[in-house]
Protein backbone atom coordinates (compact mmCIF):
# COMPACT_ATOMS: atom_id res chain seq x y z
CA UNK A 1 0.00 0.00 0.00
CA UNK A 2 1.46 3.32 -0.98
CA UNK A 3 0.26 6.46 1.45
CA UNK A 4 -1.04 9.57 -0.78
CA UNK A 5 -1.21 12.71 1.18
CA UNK A 6 -4.65 14.60 1.02
CA UNK A 7 -5.08 16.30 -2.13
CA UNK A 8 -4.96 19.98 -0.72
CA UNK A 9 -1.94 19.48 0.96
CA UNK A 10 1.11 21.56 0.45
CA UNK A 11 4.59 20.71 -0.87
CA UNK A 12 6.50 20.72 1.43
CA UNK A 13 10.93 22.10 0.96
CA UNK A 14 11.46 22.93 -2.49
CA UNK A 15 11.15 21.38 -5.97
CA UNK A 16 11.01 22.31 -9.43
CA UNK A 17 6.84 22.75 -8.98
CA UNK A 18 7.13 24.44 -5.96
CA UNK A 19 9.57 27.03 -7.72
CA UNK A 20 7.46 27.17 -10.79
CA UNK A 21 4.17 27.65 -8.21
CA UNK A 22 5.64 30.80 -7.16
CA UNK A 23 7.23 32.04 -10.32
CA UNK A 24 3.30 32.35 -11.95
CA UNK A 25 2.48 34.04 -8.75
CA UNK A 26 5.13 36.42 -8.90
CA UNK A 27 4.43 37.23 -12.27
CA UNK A 28 0.32 37.28 -12.43
CA UNK A 29 1.52 39.93 -9.09
CA UNK A 30 3.40 42.07 -11.56
CA UNK A 31 1.33 42.26 -14.32
CA UNK A 32 -1.73 43.19 -12.26
CA UNK A 33 0.33 46.03 -10.73
CA UNK A 34 1.83 46.78 -14.32
CA UNK A 35 -1.76 47.22 -15.46
CA UNK A 36 -3.28 49.22 -12.38
CA UNK A 37 -0.02 51.33 -12.69
CA UNK A 38 -1.75 51.88 -16.72
CA UNK A 39 -4.66 52.64 -15.64
CA UNK A 40 -3.71 55.37 -12.85
CA UNK A 41 -1.42 57.26 -15.41
CA UNK A 42 -4.36 57.97 -17.78
CA UNK A 43 -6.54 59.10 -14.75
CA UNK A 44 -6.21 62.86 -15.12
CA UNK A 45 -6.07 63.07 -18.71
CA UNK A 46 -6.83 60.25 -21.41
CA UNK A 47 -3.42 61.90 -23.05
CA UNK A 48 -0.81 62.13 -20.07
CA UNK A 49 0.12 58.28 -21.31
CA UNK A 50 0.52 59.29 -25.08
CA UNK A 51 2.51 62.27 -23.56
CA UNK A 52 5.08 60.11 -21.85
CA UNK A 53 5.36 58.39 -25.30
CA UNK A 54 5.86 61.37 -27.28
CA UNK A 55 8.72 62.71 -24.95
CA UNK A 56 11.38 61.30 -26.49
CA UNK A 57 10.34 62.37 -30.18
CA UNK A 58 9.95 65.29 -28.47
CA UNK A 59 12.66 66.31 -27.49
CA UNK A 60 14.59 64.92 -30.22
CA UNK A 61 12.48 67.34 -32.77
CA UNK A 62 14.11 70.29 -29.89
CA UNK A 63 17.66 69.12 -30.45
CA UNK A 64 17.57 68.04 -34.23
CA UNK A 65 16.36 72.53 -34.55
CA UNK A 66 19.14 73.53 -32.22
CA UNK A 67 21.66 71.54 -34.39
CA UNK A 68 21.04 71.78 -37.23
CA UNK A 69 20.51 75.71 -36.39
CA UNK A 70 24.50 75.68 -35.34
CA UNK A 71 25.32 73.86 -38.47
CA UNK A 72 26.48 70.38 -36.70
CA UNK A 73 27.27 68.03 -38.42
CA UNK A 74 26.87 64.34 -37.72
CA UNK A 75 29.82 62.57 -36.12
CA UNK A 76 28.76 59.18 -38.18
CA UNK A 77 26.76 58.16 -41.06
CA UNK A 78 25.00 60.85 -43.14
CA UNK A 79 22.21 61.82 -40.98
CA UNK A 80 22.22 63.43 -37.96
CA UNK A 81 18.87 62.43 -36.99
CA UNK A 82 19.51 58.87 -37.17
CA UNK A 83 22.76 59.61 -35.29
CA UNK A 84 21.27 61.19 -32.39
CA UNK A 85 18.26 59.34 -32.43
CA UNK A 86 20.42 56.29 -31.85
CA UNK A 87 22.04 57.46 -29.18
CA UNK A 88 19.42 59.30 -27.48
CA UNK A 89 16.84 56.28 -27.32
CA UNK A 90 19.33 53.83 -25.43
CA UNK A 91 19.76 57.09 -22.72
CA UNK A 92 15.98 57.65 -22.32
CA UNK A 93 15.66 53.96 -21.81
CA UNK A 94 18.29 54.07 -18.79
CA UNK A 95 17.22 57.43 -16.95
CA UNK A 96 13.91 56.82 -17.33
CA UNK A 97 13.55 53.33 -16.23
CA UNK A 98 16.39 54.00 -13.50
CA UNK A 99 14.28 57.14 -12.26
CA UNK A 100 10.93 56.17 -12.31
CA UNK A 101 11.24 52.88 -9.92
CA UNK A 102 12.75 55.39 -7.66
CA UNK A 103 9.77 56.50 -6.44
CA UNK A 104 7.51 53.00 -6.68
CA UNK A 105 6.89 52.19 -3.63
CA UNK A 106 5.62 55.73 -2.15
CA UNK A 107 3.30 56.13 -5.08
CA UNK A 108 1.72 52.89 -5.19
CA UNK A 109 0.78 53.27 -2.10
CA UNK A 110 0.06 49.01 -1.63
CA UNK A 111 3.23 48.45 0.19
CA UNK A 112 1.59 45.01 2.01
CA UNK A 113 -1.88 45.97 1.59
CA UNK A 114 -2.56 42.79 -0.15
CA UNK A 115 -0.04 39.70 0.85
CA UNK A 116 1.00 38.28 -2.36
CA UNK A 117 2.25 41.48 -2.83
CA UNK A 118 5.68 42.89 -1.73
CA UNK A 119 7.86 46.07 -2.55
CA UNK A 120 10.25 43.93 -5.08
CA UNK A 121 6.89 43.90 -7.19
CA UNK A 122 6.07 46.89 -7.29
CA UNK A 123 9.83 48.33 -8.03
CA UNK A 124 10.09 45.52 -10.99
CA UNK A 125 6.25 46.29 -12.03
CA UNK A 126 7.38 49.73 -12.74
CA UNK A 127 10.11 49.17 -14.18
CA UNK A 128 8.99 46.56 -16.53
CA UNK A 129 6.33 49.01 -17.65
CA UNK A 130 8.49 52.00 -18.49
CA UNK A 131 10.99 49.53 -20.45
CA UNK A 132 7.99 48.49 -22.33
CA UNK A 133 6.74 52.06 -22.94
CA UNK A 134 10.20 52.97 -24.05
CA UNK A 135 10.57 49.78 -26.46
CA UNK A 136 7.01 50.92 -28.18
CA UNK A 137 8.86 54.83 -28.45
CA UNK A 138 12.15 52.79 -30.44
CA UNK A 139 8.91 51.49 -32.56
CA UNK A 140 7.66 54.92 -32.94
CA UNK A 141 11.12 56.78 -33.05
CA UNK A 142 12.73 54.45 -35.76
CA UNK A 143 9.41 54.34 -37.80
CA UNK A 144 9.18 58.36 -37.82
CA UNK A 145 12.95 58.32 -38.40
CA UNK A 146 12.47 56.18 -41.76
CA UNK A 147 9.03 57.95 -43.17
CA UNK A 148 11.61 61.57 -42.89
CA UNK A 149 13.43 59.71 -45.57
CA UNK A 150 16.37 58.00 -43.58
CA UNK A 151 16.62 54.40 -45.20
CA UNK A 152 18.84 53.12 -42.43
CA UNK A 153 16.56 53.67 -39.46
CA UNK A 154 15.64 49.94 -40.04
CA UNK A 155 18.52 48.53 -38.27
CA UNK A 156 21.20 46.46 -40.63
CA UNK A 157 21.42 43.66 -37.75
CA UNK A 158 18.60 43.74 -35.89
CA UNK A 159 19.75 41.60 -33.30
CA UNK A 160 22.93 44.11 -31.99
CA UNK A 161 20.36 46.49 -31.83
CA UNK A 162 18.02 43.87 -29.59
CA UNK A 163 20.82 42.92 -27.60
CA UNK A 164 22.05 46.69 -26.85
CA UNK A 165 18.52 47.41 -25.82
CA UNK A 166 18.22 44.70 -23.54
CA UNK A 167 21.20 45.22 -21.99
CA UNK A 168 20.69 48.76 -21.28
CA UNK A 169 17.27 48.01 -19.69
CA UNK A 170 18.94 45.34 -17.76
CA UNK A 171 21.21 47.63 -16.24
CA UNK A 172 18.38 49.73 -16.01
CA UNK A 173 16.19 47.84 -13.96
CA UNK A 174 19.02 46.74 -11.66
CA UNK A 175 20.12 50.56 -10.94
CA UNK A 176 16.06 50.76 -10.48
CA UNK A 177 16.15 48.68 -7.40
CA UNK A 178 18.80 50.18 -6.08
CA UNK A 179 17.04 53.61 -6.50
CA UNK A 180 13.53 52.04 -5.37
CA UNK A 181 15.14 51.40 -1.81
CA UNK A 182 16.81 54.24 -1.08
CA UNK A 183 13.70 56.44 -2.60
CA UNK A 184 11.65 54.70 -0.21
CA UNK A 185 14.01 56.58 2.76
CA UNK A 186 14.99 59.66 1.13
CA UNK A 187 12.21 61.62 -0.92
CA UNK A 188 15.06 63.55 -2.19
CA UNK A 189 16.95 60.74 -3.76
CA UNK A 190 14.74 61.34 -7.12
CA UNK A 191 15.64 65.10 -7.49
CA UNK A 192 19.36 64.23 -6.63
CA UNK A 193 19.23 60.73 -8.93
CA UNK A 194 17.80 62.90 -11.52
CA UNK A 195 20.38 65.28 -12.10
CA UNK A 196 23.00 63.05 -11.50
CA UNK A 197 21.31 60.83 -14.77
CA UNK A 198 20.71 63.42 -17.50
CA UNK A 199 24.21 64.53 -17.13
CA UNK A 200 24.76 61.21 -18.37
CA UNK A 201 23.77 62.54 -21.80
CA UNK A 202 27.16 64.45 -22.19
CA UNK A 203 29.32 60.99 -21.01
CA UNK A 204 27.63 58.64 -22.81
CA UNK A 205 28.03 59.11 -26.19
CA UNK A 206 24.66 60.32 -27.35
CA UNK A 207 26.65 63.68 -29.46
CA UNK A 208 29.66 61.30 -30.33
CA UNK A 209 31.66 58.30 -31.53
CA UNK A 210 33.47 57.18 -28.21
CA UNK A 211 36.41 55.77 -30.92
CA UNK A 212 36.76 59.10 -32.59
CA UNK A 213 38.07 60.60 -28.80
CA UNK A 214 41.43 60.95 -27.76
CA UNK A 215 42.89 57.38 -25.96
CA UNK A 216 43.34 59.24 -22.62
CA UNK A 217 39.53 60.60 -22.59
CA UNK A 218 38.36 57.57 -23.98
CA UNK A 219 39.37 55.69 -21.05
CA UNK A 220 38.09 57.48 -19.04
CA UNK A 221 34.54 57.67 -20.49
CA UNK A 222 34.93 53.73 -20.54
CA UNK A 223 34.20 53.40 -17.13
CA UNK A 224 30.24 54.83 -17.64
CA UNK A 225 28.49 51.38 -18.09
CA UNK A 226 25.84 53.15 -20.20
CA UNK A 227 28.35 54.17 -22.94
CA UNK A 228 28.81 50.35 -23.95
CA UNK A 229 24.90 50.21 -23.98
CA UNK A 230 24.41 52.99 -26.24
CA UNK A 231 27.62 51.66 -28.70
CA UNK A 232 26.20 48.29 -28.24
CA UNK A 233 22.68 49.71 -29.28
CA UNK A 234 24.17 51.81 -31.95
CA UNK A 235 26.32 49.03 -34.02
CA UNK A 236 22.98 47.74 -34.80
CA UNK A 237 22.59 50.32 -37.12
CA UNK A 238 25.55 50.82 -38.77
CA UNK A 239 27.92 48.31 -40.50
CA UNK A 240 30.74 49.88 -40.28
CA UNK A 241 30.46 51.32 -36.76
CA UNK A 242 33.84 51.62 -34.59
CA UNK A 243 33.76 49.38 -31.45
CA UNK A 244 36.73 49.34 -30.30
CA UNK A 245 35.23 50.91 -26.72
CA UNK A 246 32.80 48.71 -26.65
CA UNK A 247 32.89 45.94 -23.84
CA UNK A 248 29.90 43.79 -23.55
CA UNK A 249 31.52 42.21 -20.59
CA UNK A 250 31.76 45.35 -18.75
CA UNK A 251 28.05 46.18 -18.60
CA UNK A 252 26.70 43.06 -18.59
CA UNK A 253 28.64 42.49 -15.16
CA UNK A 254 28.23 45.80 -14.05
CA UNK A 255 24.47 45.01 -14.51
CA UNK A 256 24.32 41.76 -12.52
CA UNK A 257 26.44 43.40 -9.66
CA UNK A 258 24.27 46.31 -9.58
CA UNK A 259 21.58 44.06 -9.47
CA UNK A 260 22.97 41.62 -6.69
CA UNK A 261 23.10 45.33 -4.75
CA UNK A 262 19.28 46.00 -5.27
CA UNK A 263 18.17 42.56 -4.20
CA UNK A 264 20.38 42.42 -1.12
CA UNK A 265 19.56 46.38 -0.14
CA UNK A 266 15.49 45.26 -0.49
CA UNK A 267 16.37 42.07 1.73
CA UNK A 268 17.55 44.15 4.44
CA UNK A 269 15.33 46.94 4.41
CA UNK A 270 12.41 44.57 3.54
CA UNK A 271 10.41 45.41 7.04
CA UNK A 272 10.96 49.03 6.79
CA UNK A 273 9.95 49.74 2.95
CA UNK A 274 6.47 50.91 3.92
CA UNK B 1 -4.10 20.63 8.86
CA UNK B 2 -3.08 24.25 9.64
CA UNK B 3 -4.14 27.71 8.11
CA UNK B 4 -1.91 29.60 9.11
CA UNK B 5 1.26 28.88 11.75
CA UNK B 6 3.46 31.43 13.90
CA UNK B 7 6.35 30.31 15.50
CA UNK B 8 8.71 32.21 17.98
CA UNK B 9 7.52 35.68 16.73
CA UNK B 10 8.90 39.22 18.38
CA UNK B 11 7.50 42.21 17.52
CA UNK B 12 8.63 45.71 18.92
CA UNK B 13 7.46 48.94 17.10
CA UNK B 14 9.77 52.33 17.40
CA UNK B 15 6.75 54.26 19.33
CA UNK B 16 7.74 58.20 19.86
CA UNK B 17 8.84 57.72 23.17
CA UNK B 18 10.92 54.75 22.92
CA UNK B 19 10.66 50.90 21.71
CA UNK B 20 7.23 49.03 22.65
CA UNK B 21 7.66 45.44 22.76
CA UNK B 22 4.29 43.87 21.29
CA UNK B 23 5.31 40.18 21.09
CA UNK B 24 8.37 38.75 22.75
CA UNK B 25 7.69 35.07 21.54
CA UNK B 26 4.20 34.30 20.17
CA UNK B 27 2.83 30.74 19.28
CA UNK B 28 0.25 30.44 17.77
CA UNK B 29 -1.62 28.15 15.50
CA UNK B 30 -4.70 28.37 13.84
CA UNK B 31 -7.12 24.95 12.48
CA UNK B 32 -8.23 25.39 8.33
CA UNK B 33 -11.80 25.84 7.93
CA UNK B 34 -12.54 27.11 11.40
CA UNK B 35 -13.56 30.14 12.76
CA UNK B 36 -11.16 31.82 15.30
CA UNK B 37 -12.38 35.01 17.30
CA UNK B 38 -9.65 36.86 19.55
CA UNK B 39 -10.58 38.70 22.55
CA UNK B 40 -8.24 41.13 23.48
CA UNK B 41 -8.16 44.19 25.97
CA UNK B 42 -6.75 47.84 24.13
CA UNK B 43 -3.57 47.43 23.18
CA UNK B 44 -3.09 43.94 23.84
CA UNK B 45 -1.64 43.56 20.45
CA UNK B 46 -5.24 42.30 18.16
CA UNK B 47 -4.43 44.64 15.79
CA UNK B 48 -0.59 43.50 15.60
CA UNK B 49 -1.41 39.84 15.89
CA UNK B 50 -3.92 40.15 12.64
CA UNK B 51 -1.51 42.44 11.03
CA UNK B 52 1.53 39.78 11.04
CA UNK B 53 -0.66 37.02 9.99
CA UNK B 54 -2.32 39.09 6.99
CA UNK B 55 1.55 39.74 6.56
CA UNK B 56 1.13 44.00 6.40
CA UNK B 57 3.69 43.92 9.09
CA UNK B 58 6.45 41.63 9.77
CA UNK B 59 7.75 39.82 12.52
CA UNK B 60 11.48 40.83 13.74
CA UNK B 61 11.88 37.20 14.53
CA UNK B 62 10.37 34.08 13.87
CA UNK B 63 8.20 32.74 11.24
CA UNK B 64 4.88 33.07 9.50
CA UNK B 65 3.75 30.29 7.78
CA UNK B 66 0.23 30.43 5.75
CA UNK B 67 -1.67 27.69 4.05
CA UNK B 68 -3.90 29.36 1.31
CA UNK B 69 -4.82 32.88 -0.04
CA UNK B 70 -5.72 35.48 3.35
CA UNK B 71 -7.50 38.50 2.57
CA UNK B 72 -6.73 41.93 3.59
CA UNK B 73 -8.52 42.55 6.60
CA UNK B 74 -12.32 43.27 6.35
CA UNK B 75 -13.18 46.83 5.04
CA UNK B 76 -9.87 47.59 4.80
CA UNK B 77 -9.32 50.65 2.23
CA UNK B 78 -5.66 50.63 1.82
CA UNK B 79 -5.75 48.03 -1.49
CA UNK B 80 -7.89 50.41 -3.24
CA UNK B 81 -7.02 53.54 -5.06
CA UNK B 82 -9.38 56.15 -5.00
CA UNK B 83 -9.03 57.17 -8.82
CA UNK B 84 -9.99 53.85 -9.78
CA UNK B 85 -13.80 52.71 -9.97
CA UNK B 86 -15.49 49.76 -8.13
CA UNK B 87 -14.81 47.28 -10.69
CA UNK B 88 -11.06 48.63 -11.80
CA UNK B 89 -10.45 48.28 -7.80
CA UNK B 90 -11.78 44.72 -8.06
CA UNK B 91 -10.43 43.58 -10.79
CA UNK B 92 -6.89 44.53 -9.32
CA UNK B 93 -7.07 42.49 -5.93
CA UNK B 94 -8.51 39.59 -7.97
CA UNK B 95 -5.93 39.13 -10.58
CA UNK B 96 -3.17 39.86 -7.75
CA UNK B 97 -4.79 36.44 -5.98
CA UNK B 98 -5.69 35.38 -9.15
CA UNK B 99 -9.22 34.93 -8.97
CA UNK B 100 -12.07 35.81 -11.05
CA UNK B 101 -12.11 39.52 -11.03
CA UNK B 102 -15.55 39.64 -13.37
CA UNK B 103 -17.67 37.12 -10.86
CA UNK B 104 -16.39 39.47 -7.91
CA UNK B 105 -17.38 42.38 -9.66
CA UNK B 106 -20.74 40.80 -10.61
CA UNK B 107 -21.33 39.77 -6.91
CA UNK B 108 -20.38 43.04 -5.21
CA UNK B 109 -22.78 45.15 -7.26
CA UNK B 110 -25.64 42.69 -6.87
CA UNK B 111 -25.31 42.64 -3.07
CA UNK B 112 -24.24 45.64 -1.93
CA UNK B 113 -27.20 46.96 -4.65
CA UNK B 114 -24.69 49.22 -6.22
CA UNK B 115 -25.60 49.37 -9.75
CA UNK B 116 -23.75 51.99 -12.08
CA UNK B 117 -22.01 52.86 -9.52
CA UNK B 118 -19.95 50.30 -9.66
CA UNK B 119 -18.33 51.86 -13.10
CA UNK B 120 -17.76 54.69 -10.74
CA UNK B 121 -14.74 55.80 -9.22
CA UNK B 122 -14.29 55.12 -5.30
CA UNK B 123 -13.67 58.89 -4.22
CA UNK B 124 -17.13 59.68 -5.43
CA UNK B 125 -19.13 57.22 -3.06
CA UNK B 126 -20.96 58.79 -0.36
CA UNK B 127 -20.81 57.41 2.90
CA UNK B 128 -22.74 54.37 2.92
CA UNK B 129 -22.15 53.24 -0.50
CA UNK B 130 -18.66 53.66 0.24
CA UNK B 131 -19.18 51.23 3.50
CA UNK B 132 -21.36 49.00 1.73
CA UNK B 133 -18.61 48.33 -1.11
CA UNK B 134 -16.11 47.83 1.05
CA UNK B 135 -18.07 45.29 3.05
CA UNK B 136 -19.37 43.67 0.06
CA UNK B 137 -15.92 43.88 -0.98
CA UNK B 138 -14.18 41.95 1.32
CA UNK B 139 -16.05 38.49 0.78
CA UNK B 140 -16.86 38.18 -2.64
CA UNK B 141 -13.41 37.13 -3.61
CA UNK B 142 -12.78 33.33 -2.59
CA UNK B 143 -9.83 33.23 0.08
CA UNK B 144 -9.00 30.54 2.18
CA UNK B 145 -8.34 33.06 4.67
CA UNK B 146 -10.57 35.76 5.82
CA UNK B 147 -9.36 38.29 8.02
CA UNK B 148 -11.42 40.82 10.54
CA UNK B 149 -10.00 43.54 12.69
CA UNK B 150 -12.91 44.28 15.13
CA UNK B 151 -15.35 44.83 11.78
CA UNK B 152 -16.57 41.69 10.56
CA UNK B 153 -19.68 43.12 8.95
CA UNK B 154 -21.16 46.55 8.97
CA UNK B 155 -23.65 49.13 7.17
CA UNK B 156 -27.17 49.68 7.82
CA UNK B 157 -30.50 48.84 7.99
CA UNK B 158 -31.07 45.73 5.98
CA UNK B 159 -27.70 45.46 4.60
CA UNK B 160 -26.38 44.76 7.74
CA UNK B 161 -28.24 41.77 8.54
CA UNK B 162 -27.61 40.38 5.32
CA UNK B 163 -24.15 41.01 5.52
CA UNK B 164 -23.84 39.56 8.77
CA UNK B 165 -25.79 36.61 7.20
CA UNK B 166 -22.66 36.69 4.64
CA UNK B 167 -20.34 36.15 7.15
CA UNK B 168 -21.76 33.62 8.73
CA UNK B 169 -21.64 31.67 4.74
CA UNK B 170 -18.28 32.03 4.68
CA UNK B 171 -17.47 30.91 7.99
CA UNK B 172 -18.98 27.46 6.78
CA UNK B 173 -16.50 27.94 3.59
CA UNK B 174 -12.98 29.20 5.12
CA UNK B 175 -11.31 29.64 7.24
CA UNK B 176 -12.45 32.75 9.44
CA UNK B 177 -9.57 34.80 12.54
CA UNK B 178 -11.15 37.73 13.89
CA UNK B 179 -10.29 40.10 16.91
CA UNK B 180 -12.90 41.73 18.92
CA UNK B 181 -13.31 43.40 22.22
CA UNK B 182 -17.19 41.87 22.18
CA UNK B 183 -17.66 38.15 23.67
CA UNK B 184 -21.33 38.30 22.46
CA UNK B 185 -19.78 38.69 18.68
CA UNK B 186 -17.25 36.10 19.97
CA UNK B 187 -20.44 33.96 20.56
CA UNK B 188 -21.69 34.89 17.06
CA UNK B 189 -19.00 34.46 14.89
CA UNK B 190 -16.53 31.87 16.39
CA UNK B 191 -16.02 27.94 16.77
CA UNK B 192 -13.26 28.59 18.91
CA UNK B 193 -12.24 30.56 21.22
CA UNK B 194 -9.15 32.59 21.88
CA UNK B 195 -7.56 35.29 24.44
CA UNK B 196 -4.41 37.62 23.47
CA UNK B 197 -3.08 38.66 26.87
CA UNK B 198 0.75 39.57 27.35
CA UNK B 199 1.93 38.54 24.72
CA UNK B 200 0.42 34.97 24.85
CA UNK B 201 -2.36 33.75 22.97
CA UNK B 202 -4.75 31.72 24.81
CA UNK B 203 -7.01 28.84 22.75
CA UNK B 204 -10.20 27.44 24.17
CA UNK B 205 -12.27 24.86 22.54
CA UNK B 206 -15.30 26.15 24.18
CA UNK B 207 -16.51 29.88 23.78
CA UNK B 208 -17.23 29.64 27.36
CA UNK B 209 -14.17 29.40 28.59
CA UNK B 210 -12.61 32.07 26.28
CA UNK B 211 -15.13 34.65 27.55
CA UNK B 212 -14.88 33.92 31.22
CA UNK B 213 -11.18 34.51 30.87
CA UNK B 214 -11.60 37.78 29.12
CA UNK B 215 -13.69 38.94 31.74
CA UNK B 216 -11.47 38.16 34.74
CA UNK B 217 -8.97 40.16 32.88
CA UNK B 218 -10.93 43.38 31.73
CA UNK B 219 -13.87 43.55 34.28
CA UNK B 220 -15.22 46.68 32.54
CA UNK B 221 -16.53 44.31 30.28
CA UNK B 222 -19.51 43.59 32.81
CA UNK B 223 -22.11 41.98 30.50
CA UNK B 224 -22.67 40.63 26.87
CA UNK B 225 -24.56 43.90 25.45
CA UNK B 226 -23.24 46.70 27.38
CA UNK B 227 -20.33 48.60 26.20
CA UNK B 228 -19.64 46.53 23.48
CA UNK B 229 -21.88 47.54 20.44
CA UNK B 230 -21.17 50.80 20.66
CA UNK B 231 -17.48 50.07 20.52
CA UNK B 232 -18.19 48.09 17.29
CA UNK B 233 -19.93 50.97 15.46
CA UNK B 234 -17.05 52.81 16.27
CA UNK B 235 -14.66 50.92 14.71
CA UNK B 236 -16.92 50.04 11.53
CA UNK B 237 -16.97 54.11 11.20
CA UNK B 238 -13.29 54.32 11.47
CA UNK B 239 -12.92 52.24 8.29
CA UNK B 240 -15.35 54.81 7.00
CA UNK B 241 -13.30 57.62 7.32
CA UNK B 242 -10.43 55.88 6.46
CA UNK B 243 -9.09 57.16 2.96
CA UNK B 244 -8.39 54.99 -0.08
CA UNK B 245 -5.09 53.94 -0.92
CA UNK B 246 -1.49 55.91 -0.37
CA UNK B 247 -1.71 57.15 3.28
CA UNK B 248 0.52 59.87 2.56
Amino acid sequence: MTYTPPFDAPEQGFGPRRFAEGLRAQVRVVIALMLREMRLRSVHSRFSYLLALLEPILQLTLMMTIFTYIGRRPEFGTSLLLFLGTGILPFFLFTHVSGRTTGAIRASGLVRALAPIQPLDIMLARALLETLTLLFVAVLLFTFIYATGVKEAIPIRPMLAIEGFAATAFLAIAFGLINGVIGAFFRLWAVFYGVASRSLIFLSGVFFVPDFMPPPIRAVLSWNPLLHGLEWFRSGFYLTYPTLTLDKGYILGFAVVSLLIGLALERVFRARLI
Amino acid sequence: MRAVELSGVAKTFRASHGPRRVFEHLDASFPRGVSVGILGVRNAGKSTLLRLIGGSVLPDYGRVRRNGSVSPPVATTQAYHAALTGRENLHFVARVNGFDGDAAARFVADFAQMGEAIDQPLSSYTRERRSRFLFAASYALPFDIYLADEALFGGTGVFRERCAELVQARRTQATLIFTTRSPQMLRRFADIGAVLHEGRLHMFERIGDAIRLFRSLDPGTASDTDGAPEDEEDEEERFADEPFGPSA
